[in-house]
This record gives C-alpha cells, structure tokens and sequence, in this order.
C-alpha cells in the first residue's frame, strides 16, 4: 500500500472535506503520533493518505472517479475552486482543484481508449 | 418502452426499446443518434442507413426522415436533440475569438451549424460521455445543470470526431480543386456508409461502384487513397469490428456469429479474426469474459 502526504493547517476541516466529499475515510493511525492523520478512498485509489499538520511538501493527489464530469459538478456546488476544468489526456477526464490549505487534487476518471 | 425527457432549453433526450417501431415524416432538431443493442434504419432523401451498436448517426435540424426498427431481438435506441439556440451558442463559442464574444455576448444572428449527416464511430471519450449521459437518464436525473454540462460535452467531443473524420480525412484525398474534393469524399462517404449498414451481406464491388457514382478503379483508388486500405479491407474491418462486439455482449456461439457478420465460412473468419486482434474469437470472449 502506497502512502501520500498533504499538508494542513487547519486539519479538522480537511478531515472532514475528506470524509464528506472525496469518499474517504479514517482509518487507523499506524504511526501512534498525535499528528498524523491517516485516510483511505473508499471508491478504488490503492494508496492511503497520510495527513501530516507540519509538513512542507505539496505534491498533488490523484483521486479517481467513476464519473469525473458528476463529481466536478457536486464539488463546484460545495464551492471548490478548480483550477483546472474538466478536460480530456491520455490517462482519460481530468480536473484539478484545491481545497483550503492549497493542497492540490486531481480528480480522474480512467479511460481505456480504442486505437483508431 | 419509450422515454422522453425535455430540458427548460428546449434540449430533448430520448431512449427507446422496441422490437418493432414505425415512424415516417419526422424532423427534428440536430441530433445524435445511437443503437446500444440491435439496429434501426433511417431513410433520408438521399440515403438509407442502418444504425448498429459502434456507431452514431447524425441528422441536421430539419432533415425529413423515415425511421424503422425490425429486430427479432429487442433494439435499445437512444438519441440527443440540441435545441436551435444551444447548438447556435455552442458553436460561436467554438469559433468566435474571445473579444468577438465579449463584444457581443448575443449575437448568434440565429445561426445554426450544418454538418456532414454520415455514420460516425461510437467510441473513446464520446462513447464514454454519452454512457454517463444515459445513466442519469435512466436514473431520472433531474438536475439539467448537470444534464446540460453533459450535453455541452457531448458537443466538444462531437466537433472533435467531427474534426478528425471529415476535415482531417477530406484532406487525404490528393485532389486540387477543393469542390472536387468535397464532391468526392461525399461520394466516398456515402460508399463507407452502405458498407456498414450492409455489412451483414454480400456486397460486390459493382453495387460499391454504383453507390459512389463512380468506376470500379476509380473507386478502388480514391477509396485506397481516403481510408488507406480497399473497400474490401475496410468491409473485412467492420465485420471483425462487430463481430468483438457480439462476441463481448452477447451468448452467441461463434458459428452464428460467423453468419451473422458476413463471412462465408468459420475457418477464414477466425484466421482473420486472430491474425487482427492476436486471439481466437473463443479466446477473446474468454478473456475478456474473465
């Protein structure tokens, strides 16, 4: 299992961003620090995040969706800031947005595509 | 069964599953229209195209037409019909510049894009697109903020297979006059469709030739020259093409599918079959089964 870092400075919102819109959840924190704050998709992604308050690095996630166009479509009402619009890549539907600690996301939906 | 919704734009969807249906003298808005199991049959003034899973067609607003299912097995048909003023909206924010549509925000002058009415293949993000599309659909989405999103993804990725199959390919044909071109790659166009709406039966090259309005070698060349292979490859492609789709999702057995496609026989059918998708036609469902 593949662990990712995301700063926070303010880790009960981001936690509960997480929880109440990315389809993650808590799980247990396998490093018993009290500031580390581990998470899981529970919709396919095969890593676990790893929330870590005083972090310096901010690489973006990637968190896939089954349908990027709905899910860019309910986060925008929650009033997400994206960056990036849904637009189209090699890999398949992609947007990027941030939440409030200016960590980075990628939604993505996968795609397999046909050759022409 | 069939089911209508219409948007407060005036943008309509519409699904419908049938063994047997009838419709003549129909017009409607420009649209997009798809087969996910069976067939149906369009009669244009001009045309007669059938429309298989793997394909979508497309008609201008206010093109007349016939429409006919006749299907032993049940034939799931969907289209999308774009209202007048989002496809005229559409297409100026596609080729208006950013100051010219913030000069003038409205001024569409009612103007409404005509393009090619010719199958088109149903795949990649298109495909994808519309299969969210559809689910909503059937889900009873009522949310039309989302349902137009999706059908203003539909349009960008409609131009994009617009693009590709008409602009880039017109452009093979090594042809200086630029009505001739055109003149020719509608002829060609309309040879490729009888193919695909025909594949099922044996077509000479004779019957091709007289589709296109033109001699047997002049077909065979331009042909060769706008899809990089002859009529016949190109025939043998549709035929392997659904022949996978009946092998993914359906339970025939490969011998009624060697039928059903066109081929004469089952030996040449899997040589061609393996020697293009590097399988069996039994190995293929297998894995893709598993």
């Amino acid at each position: 299992m593949e662990y990712r870092k995301l700063t926070l400075n303010t880790p009960i919102e981001s936690v509960e961003f997480l929880v109440d819109n990315m389809g993650f959840e808590i799980i247990k924190d396998p490093f018993d620090t009290s500031r580390d704050i581990l998470v899981k998709n529970k919709s396919g992604n095969s890593f676990k995040l790893l929330l870590r308050v005083d972090d310096a690095s901010r690489s973006p996630v990637v968190v896939y969706s089954r349908d990027c166009l709905k899910d860019y479509f309910n986060l925008k009402l929650y009033g997400i800031n994206f960056i990036k619009e849904p637009h189209y890549t090699v890999e398949g539907l992609t947007a990027e947005f941030t939440d409030n600690n200016g960590n980075q996301f990628r939604l993505l939906e996968k795609r397999t595509y046909e050759e022409d | 069964m069939k089911t209508i919704k219409v948007l407060s734009n005036q943008n309509k969807l519409y699904s419908e599953t049938t063994c047997e249906a009838y419709y003549k003298n129909e017009k409607s808005d420009f649209s997009i229209r798809l087969a996910f199991t069976g067939n149906e049959e369009y009669f244009l003034a001009d045309k007669a195209l059938k429309i298989y899973p793997g394909y979508f067609l497309v008609l201008n607003e206010g093109t007349s037409y016939q429409r006919k299912i006749y299907t032993d097995t049940p034939a799931s048909t969907f289209s999308v019909q774009f209202s007048r003023t989002f496809l005229g909206d559409f297409h100026r924010s596609m080729v208006c510049s950013d100051d010219e549509l913030l000069d003038l925000p409205f001024d569409n002058n009612d103007y409404c894009p005509t393009f090619h009415e010719t199958l088109y293949p149903f795949k990649n993000d298109l495909m994808f697109n519309v299969l969210h599309l559809k689910h909503h659909f059937d889900a009873g989405e009522n949310n039309e903020l989302l349902m137009n999103e999706y059908l203003r993804h539909t349009l960008l990725l409609f131009y994009q297979v617009y693009n590709k199959e008409i602009h880039v390919n017109s452009n093979q044909l090594n042809l200086v006059k630029p009505c001739t071109r055109r003149e020719i790659f509608k002829r060609l166009n309309n040879v490729k469709d009888y193919m695909i709406s025909n594949y099922s039966r044996l077509i000479s090259v004779e019957e091709l030739s007289r589709v296109a309005c033109l001699s047997e070698c002049h077909l065979y060349k331009l042909f060769k020259e706008l899809y990089n292979c002859s009529p016949h490859q190109y025939l043998l492609k549709i035929r392997l093409q659904r022949a996978k789709h009946l092998l993914n999702n359906t339970d025939y057995s490969v011998n009624e599918i060697v039928g059903m496609v066109g081929f004469e026989n089952s030996s040449s059918f899997i040589r061609l079959f393996k020697r293009n998708f590097a399988a069996t036609p039994k190995e293929y469902r297998l894995n893709n089964v598993a």
